[in-house]
């Protein structure tokens, strides 16, 4: 079958990227190996950090009854299942690009709702997640009790009790903005699927 | 018959072409960079939104290359990659790429200067309408300016040739009925 002639346009199109920008392009594409070295190291980096802050928490606070142990034991292992739902995702949006192109939007729309799903998780475990570690913590330090414990951050330490209401509005608000993003991502997706499939009819149909 | 196009954009690239993927992504850098800067050119209208498209692009290239079966040509497994990873890129992006009506595309677009030869504005003014396509037909005629034959282009889309014949039909009308009521 041969290709229609539009050399013309063809030829302008091919002059789209001035000189200038090609040779930052390239110079671009020559950085890239040790761009995807930096990347994995860094990947690396943060794992043994993430999970270092959680050994070190546990060892700065050193629990010493069991209910406030398994409490910690609790949190943290929320935090590994989020850490490795989220690099199963990451990695299934790495893999989406040499994926089978019929299949590219299914692909992609699923990984989508997978991280879509993942958020609200995150957005709803959040709140009640920090209360719980405020707990732990005031517990591990001798205090129980909510009454004592609410005293405690906003009576007798109320620097302390606003460090914690901004830390958690703060997180709060990147889950609901990260949430709100994905959930935009995947309506652009699924908008997408629906014009590829209208030009899928269009050739089914002979539709010039 | 097939027609296997060569030249500037395409590489010349065979099917069965061997190599490590690090040899073949020299190859890639030296062969399909503008390529690859032409295809995010038609998905990213900021300039430094496509450098980092097209950073994104060239390291799922990197990282895929292992997995390339030589059962296509490298310019095809490349242009592959640069499509899905720009049409990621558009679902993440706050806004979507220009997709105003042709008129305001133009205005709204990259002003250029009254001094600007009249074929840098054709440029622009290409840019800008394969940038308002339909999405199915902006891939389709990417790659046919790009040179690609239709089994190419069905093959880096998913699709059969005869539908790539179509699409490119379609997007090559739109595109030359809009640049004759420009001139």
């Amino acid at each position: 079958m041969k290709r229609g002639g539009l050399p013309e346009l063809a030829r302008l199109w091919q002059e789209q990227i001035d000189p200038a920008e090609q040779a930052r392009l390239d110079a671009l594409a020559s950085e890239i190996k040790r761009t995807a070295r930096r990347r994995g190291a860094l990947e690396i980096l943060f794992t043994i950090i993430g999970l270092g802050s959680i050994v070190f928490a546990l060892a700065v606070f050193r629990p010493r009854t069991l209910p406030i142990q398994l409490g910690f034991a609790l949190l943290a292992a929320i935090m590994v299942w989020i850490y490795w739902r989220r690099r199963r995702i990451v990695a299934g949006a790495k893999a989406l690009a040499t994926g089978e192109p019929d299949t590219f939007f299914g692909a992609a729309i699923e990984n989508a709702r997978v991280e879509l799903g993942l958020s609200a998780i995150v957005l709803a475990i959040f709140p009640p997640a920090y209360a719980f570690l405020l707990v732990l913590l005031a517990a591990a330090s001798g205090v129980t009790g909510l009454d004592r414990i609410a005293r405690l951050l906003f009576v007798e330490q109320p620097m302390l009790g606003s460090l914690h209401l901004a830390n958690f509005l703060f997180f709060e608000a990147l889950s609901y903005r990260s949430y709100v993003k994905l959930r935009a991502q995947l309506r652009r997706l699924e908008r997408m699927r629906r014009e590829w499939e209208n030009e899928d009819a269009r050739d089914r149909a002979g539709t010039p | 018959m097939e027609e296997r196009i060569t030249g500037n954009a395409s590489g010349g690239d065979a099917a069965g072409e061997s190599g490590s993927p690090e040899a073949l992504f020299d190859r890639v850098v030296a062969s399909h960079t503008g390529m690859i800067s032409r295809i995010a050119l038609a998905y990213e209208a900021d300039p430094a939104l496509r450098r980092e498209l097209v950073q994104e692009i060239l390291l799922a290239v990197w990282r895929g290359l292992p997995r390339f079966r030589h059962d296509s040509s490298l310019k095809t497994f490349v242009a592959g990659i640069a499509y899905k990873r720009s049409i990621s890129h558009v679902a993440r992006a706050a806004k979507r790429p220009k997709s105003a009506p042709l008129s305001e595309a133009m205005v709204s677009e990259e002003p250029l200067p009254d001094e600007v030869s009249s074929r840098n504005q054709l440029k622009a003014r290409l840019r800008a309408l394969v940038r308002t396509l339909p999405l199915a037909q902006k891939q389709a005629i990417i790659l046919c300016l790009e040179d690609f034959s239709f089994k190419e282009i069905g093959d880096t889309l998913g699709i059969s040739a005869h539908a790539a014949a179509m699409r490119c039909q379609r997007a090559k009308d739109a595109l030359r009925e809009a640049m004759e009521n420009w001139t």
